[in-house]
């Protein structure tokens, strides 16, 4: 991305943010003015007297509750980086945050690390980044993970009892069939306790190595220190109880390498923030004594938690080179606990980071890959077989997935550790037959065509051979141009469309507009005397009034309803058809009640507001039924079929509002509450009229 | 047993696969050089008949053999007794044909690349051997299963109370394509009558035919109506009705509490009592051979295996009302079944599992909804999802489904989410259980009540008082357990087309003259032979929907019932269901009703009243579709939809199913129960709706005494006892965890004194609703039902003359 296209990708994410803040900012008026009912005392008394009106308020008060509608959106975009133990992700960020590895805060130098999240998000100040801060897994999260079929199968076997307390959990080993009983260091009887608030981690405690490293590696037994490791609201915790109740850590750091390869400044890097996730299929540790098997299934469910909390914005799935995913038993979990959806997008915001380049130099089989023609005919390039068949193939139960993004990258400690020579003298070695992979006669070359990377590639062997980039640097660079490139549609996805703010700034509306006009005044009383006087020959109390009424009169009238021509009207006939069936069930309650002709108006005004909202919500717009033919023989009764049940739908609409008691005297209307109103439904239209473009702009669907 | 042979004849060939069930060939066609020989021939058969008259098992495949007996035949004769296979001869127009049976499971048929000539040595009253034949009639070949056609796929199977079915799914087709198993019932000579969807829905009832020798031989046992017929023939054989409600774990400590029966067969008998799940074993087994017998021979006249199904995967569906360790029971029971009875290529092999697919109300709504979303294709999900009830215009459903099956009532409250793929228009959909009742009270209550009204009919017209009770004895000995069983079965069959009258939407049912006389016939050492005069006579029995609907009213839990519930409290605990759905804001949109006796409409109505819901969001399976849309066997819907939604379920093909964990939270207040006049009541509460689960509570037991834990759901409303807890010990009073896992389920570690008895609601420990097994008519509590039926007596049990039975049509 050039400097231009960024500087405009920055002023469009400001303005989203700013947008999505001023929709937020009249939601959440709307909803905090209407509780406060004594400001309205007509919108009150409407939800005392009208179900579907409270209905609509009490989900629109459910969405206000939302923590991000309680936060404004700051516009940071979460970057989690996921993959398997081993993978180098450890290494990988310790080259990418060396201050935060000077400070002892990364601890590389084990492969046992503690399963929890680390955050780290950019700050300028100094004394900021001394704040560490720890949370813990609430209760619920910590039984929904101890009651893990695997996890409550292996305590079982094992004979380690799990007792759920209100305020804890108590893991009970006394009992348990472990062979390495006589080695543990730890009580068999263990308490797990949620902190009840965040932990923040005394300035002397972060100058301390021994607690860093008890909290943040799986020590041998012979180093552990059995004592407690921190004391919080009244209660001490040891190395294995903080290994279970420690969800995750949260560090400031200057981004000091980000900032040199982004060439970004301090206001854009603050956007993105980075989230290090334990590795996927991390398998329980002898270490963990009688809750290994409780801390074998962490890993995954904090990733779940983060995939359920919506705060992974955009995934790094990092994968040592040569090696399978193993992202499919994730998404398997996460499919098993999200909402059809979640996962759909994931492509869009995923970035497949291979780690360990120096291995197509040094895997023999790779090598034969492209040094042996025949091979890669055979069975593929060596991008075919590291990228497609290891990778992409399988990081998805569903099948093949397609990433946003494909970087390279590799670690200058391994390199230079394995090859013993100079990372830049190494790199250099391989440069010209990188490059030959490039060229249309290069072994690869149609891999990384198909892959869409082809011209990409080329800029990240530049980076590649660079020292001070490694493409770690390229990696970064790529994940802000996607964070310019796919930060609005992100931003607007989760704090507009999931949080379900539109979805119940429409609901609001329409409930509104039901019972007040334009300019703010209710017609509650006109309406609800027009409901009792017309729908009076229905029994409220015997369900098979409303099923006499409709079956003698609408389902046979339906049944007459002739379609043809409809092949004329592909895209209206449903809607058509709806309309006959609404004006008929409209004529059959006049008739059926007679009522005084004023009384008919309003009623048939109040049934004719309806009748375009309710089309619109139940699929007649837009209906894409074929029309009945001789293709089609069974359209029409398919669509006979939906209007029987929504002239039931439509009366029972009717009923529940004709049902509304209250006090008449509140349907009268003051100016000044007249004005509130009014002020709401403008809100409110504002609210959605932004959503809408926002959504559009930025190819949201709603 | 027979060796193999070879035969230089050139007659036909049947050839069957081991292990395939009992196999029948009718209309096997003869070498044409033996056409037009029927006389000679039937007059060696004739011969041969006569010598092995000696032989039970003959007669026994003489009188049950599912083969036409109104053709020119003649009788069955063995080939050798211990090969268990048979034939006879029949003449069909100018054509001579062979019946043939062949029992793959025992005896020559079981073993692979056997040959087994059916030959006749002319004069000689005796089977031959090939040498020295005069007639080789035909053929039997038993030939290995890999040889045949094999098609991978899987079994999906929702055992039932009332009927079993099957789908065997291939490998790779579309859930339309997926093939519903059509079996038939070897030992059924009626089998021409039977109804057409019967042999989609096979009756769950067995009766012992042939008990067989050795533990390891394969019975024979009749499924279906048929065994209903025998029950009343032989009355001492072992027969189970609804086999399903007996699968459930016994702990150790309760095994001395698991019931028995003996191994009696119309022919034959084993020695000792056994538990009764062994005989739900056989059941299942049994019903896993029919449905192989009806994949490789579909209308039992193949002469080759239509095809061998590579069992890949068995998929079960369970009821809600199973704990998690009666639903491992009968996975575990089904894969032993299984790996016993299925031939498995290497690869299918290693890959062959048996899962449990979903709960019955899960694959009820998989059926529903998948059949909606189908029709209305991906485009129009927002009205497909309207005429489901959410008028709001959102992507979800929140469906209740009331399964009110054959033995057990399965409430669940599913929240449905949907998701479109715009890459390719399928649609993702995630299940999550956020309710669920289980209940032991369903149709088969229904039946009590109707038996009950018939067995007061016969006290108030006939004065028969005798107990029908078969372990009770007669205070007039002419009146034996025989006679005892024959009543209860023919009164189970009057029940039966009584629920079938009541199921339509004006439906009176009336005992009719003629089968008024059929149910006084076991009753004639106690009243003689009754003449027709008096059965035009009144008192009547005529029951219609409000005389069902009040009976049900009156059947509740109570201090009479000691606690136990009713059929309405099905409904009661509706109304408290909707209460607490609606108090979280999660009222059903729509609430679907399965099961066969949700079909009587007043279950509809009181559902919907109890629910707060107009009539048309209380729908039956049949009333999901517009008729042109439903699937072939819509009638039968109420039993297919478990195992074709569980189909769906897994293979949905662009509509694909995910179920969510439940919540992990607590539904119910959950806590001591104690009596009161109004019922039980929570006394003290551990648990409140809300929190999470599981969750670990102490209880104290005093000495000698039991504490019983339930859960309700209101602080003061009605509770449910879901466990008991009791101190063996005389002086010492303990403290127990116990861990409450979910609103129904409760663990506790062994302990020396106190004893955990899990309860399911209705009482799974006492079966209450098995007239049919022991003959015990309303004794749960004594005369319960009976107080009930008899407070509207005049409605039922009429005084007036029947114009029809004026007629005399009972002749």
């Amino acid at each position: 991305m050039t400097q231009a296209e960024t500087r405009k990708a920055n002023a469009t994410q400001e303005d989203v943010v700013k947008q999505i803040n001023e929709v937020l900012k009249r939601f959440r008026s709307v909803v905090d003015y209407l509780q406060k009912q004594e400001t309205i005392p007509s919108f009150r008394t409407l939800c005392q007297t009208t179900p579907v009106v409270k209905e609509a308020f009490d989900r629109t008060v459910a969405a206000r509750c939302n923590s991000r509608v309680e936060q404004w959106c700051d516009g940071r975009i979460n970057c989690a980086i996921i993959g398997s133990s081993g993978n180098g992700k450890t290494t990988m960020l310790d080259e990418m945050f060396p201050g935060l590895s000077e400070r002892g805060l990364l601890v590389t130098e084990v492969t046992d690390t503690t399963s929890q999240a680390l955050h780290i998000s950019f700050s300028e100040n100094q004394d900021e980044r001394n704040e560490v801060v720890v949370n813990s897994w609430s209760h619920a999260q910590m039984v929904s993970l101890m009651e893990d079929d695997d996890v409550k199968r292996q305590n079982d076997t094992d004979g380690i009892n799990i007792e759920y307390l209100a305020d804890r959990v108590v893991v009970d080993g006394g009992a348990a069939k472990l062979r390495d009983v006589q080695s543990f260091k730890f009580p068999l009887r263990t308490e797990l306790r949620p902190f009840p608030a965040s932990y923040r981690v005394p300035h002397t405690q972060l100058n301390d190595k021994r607690f860093l490293v008890a909290l943040t590696t799986k020590q041998l037994s012979a180093q552990i220190d059995r004592g407690s490791l921190i004391s919080f609201d009244g209660n001490a915790y040891n190395a294995l109880q903080l290994r279970a109740v420690v969800k995750e850590v949260r560090l400031k750091d200057g981004y000091k390498n980000i900032l040199k390869w982004s060439k970004r400044t301090p206001q854009e890097a603050i956007r993105l923030q980075f989230v290090d996730t334990p590795g996927i299929s991390v398998q329980g540790s002898e270490k963990d004594e009688v809750l290994r098997h409780f801390l074998g299934k962490k890993s995954n469910h904090i990733a779940l938690q983060m995939w359920l909390n919506d705060e992974l914005d955009i995934v790094v799935h990092l994968v040592l080179c040569g090696r399978n995913s193993d992202f499919a038993e994730l998404w398997r979990t996460l499919e098993a606990h999200c909402e059809p959806g979640q996962m759909d997008d994931l492509s869009e915001r995923l970035v497949l980071a291979v780690n360990g380049m120096n291995r197509y130099f040094s895997d023999k089989n790779l090598i034969n890959k492209y040094e042996s023609p025949d091979q890669s005919v055979s069975g593929g390039d060596h991008f075919a077989i590291t990228i497609e068949d290891n990778i992409l193939q399988k990081m998805s139960p569903r099948g093949r997935i397609k990433p946003a993004e494909i970087c390279f990258f590799d670690s200058k400690s391994i390199v230079e550790a394995d090859k013993r020579q100079p990372y830049a003298d190494y790199y250099r070695s391989c440069q010209a037959i990188m490059q030959s992979w490039t060229e249309p006669s290069g072994v690869g070359y149609g891999t990384l065509s198909r892959l869409g990377i082809l011209d990409g590639f080329k800029e990240n062997i530049a980076a590649l051979v660079d020292p001070e980039d490694r493409g770690q640097g390229y990696l970064v660079r790529k994940l802000f141009d996607l964070v310019d490139r796919r930060g609005p549609y992100l931003l607007v996805k989760k704090f507009l469309v999931r949080t379900k703010v539109f979805t119940e700034v429409e609901n609001l509306l329409e409930a509104i507009n039901t019972y007040y006009d334009e300019l703010g005044s209710l017609n509650r009383r006109a309406v609800l005397d027009a409901l009792l006087s017309c729908l009076q020959f229905i029994d409220l109390d015997d369900p098979r009034s409303l099923e006499s009424f409709i079956g003698d009169k609408i389902d046979q009238a339906v049944d007459c309803i002739d379609f043809s021509g409809a092949d004329q009207r592909l895209d209206t006939w449903g809607a058509e058809a709806f309309r006959k069936m609404t004006n008929l069930l409209k004529r059959e309650i006049i008739a059926s009640s007679n009522p005084l002709p004023d009384i008919a108006i309003e009623f048939e005004r109040h049934f004719d507001a309806q009748v375009p909202n309710w089309s619109s919500r139940w699929g007649y717009d837009g209906l894409r039924i074929p029309v009945p033919s001789v293709n089609s023989p069974n359209s029409a009764d398919l669509l006979r079929y939906c209007l029987k049940l929504h002239a039931r739908e439509i009366m029972l609409r009717l009923m529940a509002e004709q049902e509304s008691t209250g006090d008449s005297a509140g349907f009268e209307q003051s100016p000044e509450d007249r004005k509130r109103i009014l002020q709401i439904i403008t809100w409110l239209k504002e609210a959605r009229s932004m959503t809408k473009t926002l959504c559009a702009s930025h190819g949201v669907s709603l | 047993m027979t060796k193999n042979q070879t035969s230089v004849s050139n007659v036909y060939q049947l050839i069957v696969l081991p292990k395939t069930g009992t196999q029948i060939c009718r209309g096997f066609p003869l070498p044409p050089a033996m056409q037009g020989q029927y006389a000679q021939l039937s007059q060696t058969i004739e011969k041969l008949a006569k010598a092995q008259a000696e032989h039970e098992i003959v007669g026994l495949v003489e009188e049950h053999a599912a083969c036409d007996r109104k053709i020119t035949h003649t009788p069955w004769v063995a080939i050798d007794v211990q090969d268990y296979i048979f034939f006879r001869l029949t003449q069909v127009g100018n054509e001579t044909q062979l019946d043939l049976i062949v029992d793959t499971m025992s005896g020559a048929g079981a073993m692979a690349l056997n040959k087994v000539p059916i030959s006749l040595q002319k004069g000689i009253p005796k089977l031959g051997k090939a040498f020295g034949t005069n007639f080789h009639l035909a053929d039997v070949f038993v030939e290995e299963h890999l040889k045949a056609r094999n098609e991978i796929g899987s079994l999906i199977v929702d055992f039932g109370n009332s009927g079993t079915a099957f789908v065997f799914s291939r490998e790779g087709a579309g859930p339309r394509e997926a093939r519903l198993i059509e079996t038939n019932n070897p030992f059924d000579p009626d089998y021409q009558s039977r109804p057409e969807g019967e042999s989609n829905i096979l009756k769950s009832n067995m009766i012992v035919l042939r008990a067989g020798n050795g533990e390891t031989e394969n019975p024979w046992i009749v499924l279906g109506t048929r065994a209903e017929e025998l029950i009343q023939q032989a009355p001492l054989a072992t027969y189970l009705y609804a086999p399903k409600k007996y699968v459930r774990y016994w702990p150790e400590h309760l095994k001395a509490e698991e019931p028995t029966m003996p191994f009696q067969g119309l022919l034959g008998q084993r020695d000792r009592l056994r538990p009764v799940l062994d005989f739900v074993r056989i059941t299942l087994e049994q019903m896993f051979q029919y449905a192989l017998a009806a994949i490789t021979n579909p209308l039992n006249t193949s002469h080759i295996p239509e095809f061998y199904p590579q069992i890949a995967r068995v998929m079960l569906t369970y009821p809600l009302t199973w704990r998690k360790v009666d639903q491992e029971l009968f996975r575990d029971l089904v894969e032993r079944i299984s790996r016993q009875l299925f031939v498995h290529e290497d690869r299918t092999k290693s890959q062959f599992t048996v899962e449990l697919i979903c709960s019955e109300p899960m694959a009820v709504a998989a059926f529903v909804l998948w059949e909606n979303f189908f029709h209305f294709d991906t485009h129009n999900l927002r009205m497909a999802a309207s005429t489901l009830g959410n008028t709001d215009g959102n992507d979800e459903i929140r469906m209740l489904v009331v399964d009110i099956g054959g033995g057990s009532t399965d409430i669940a409250c599913i929240d449905i989410k949907w998701g479109i793929r715009e890459e390719d228009e399928s649609v993702d959909v995630t299940f999550k259980m956020i309710e669920s009742m289980r209940f032991n009270r369903a149709g088969d209550r229904l039946s009590h009540l109707i038996a009950t009204a018939v067995k007061q009919f016969l006290k108030q017209k006939y004065s028969i008082n005798e107990p029908l009770s078969f372990k009770q004895p007669s205070r007039n000995a002419a009146f034996t357990r025989n006679n005892k069983r024959k009543a209860v079965s023919f009164i189970a069959e009057l029940v039966e087309k009584a629920k079938v009258a009541l199921s339509s939407d004006d439906g009176t049912w009336k005992l009719e003259p003629r089968d008024e006389h059929e149910l006084l016939r076991p009753f004639e050492p106690l009243v003689g032979v009754i003449g027709e005069d008096k059965l035009i006579q009144a008192p009547f029995l005529k029951i219609d929907h409000g005389t069902l609907e009040q009976w049900v009213q009156g059947d509740r839990q109570s201090l009479e019932t000691n606690g136990e519930p009713g059929f309405m409290d099905i409904f009661l605990y509706l109304d408290e269901l909707q209460r607490s759905l609606k108090a979280k804001d999660r009222a059903p949109h729509v609430v679907v009703l399965s099961g066969r006796s949700t079909r009587m409409p007043f279950i509809r109505y009181q559902t919907a009243k109890h629910l707060g819901l107009p009539l048309h969001r209380v729908r039956t399976l049949s009333e999901i579709l517009p008729e042109s849309l439903k699937l072939h066997n819509h009638e039968n819907m109420d039993k297919l939809a478990v195992v074709l939604g569980a189909q769906r379920f897994r293979f949905g093909d662009h509509i694909r199913f995910v179920a969510l964990e439940d919540e992990p939270i607590f539904n119910r207040f959950i806590g001591t129960v104690r009596e009161t006049p109004n019922g039980l009541k929570l006394n003290r509460v551990h648990v409140q709706p809300g929190d999470s689960r599981p969750r670990t509570i102490t209880i104290s037991v005093d000495p000698e005494k039991a504490v019983r834990i339930g859960h309700a759901f209101r602080q003061d409303g009605v509770a449910q006892v879901i466990a008991n807890l009791s101190n063996k010990s005389r002086n010492q009073r303990h403290e127990v965890k116990i861990k409450l896992l979910d609103d129904f389920s409760v663990e506790m570690r062994a302990h020396e004194d106190i004893l955990l008895a899990e309860w399911v609601p209705g009482g799974n420990d006492i079966i209450v609703d098995n007239f049919n097994d022991t003959g015990d008519i309303d004794r749960e509590p004594e005369d319960f039902m009976t107080r009930i039926i008899t407070r509207n007596q005049s409605a039922w049990l009429r005084s007036e003359v029947d114009s029809k039975a004026e007629e005399g049509d009972w002749e």
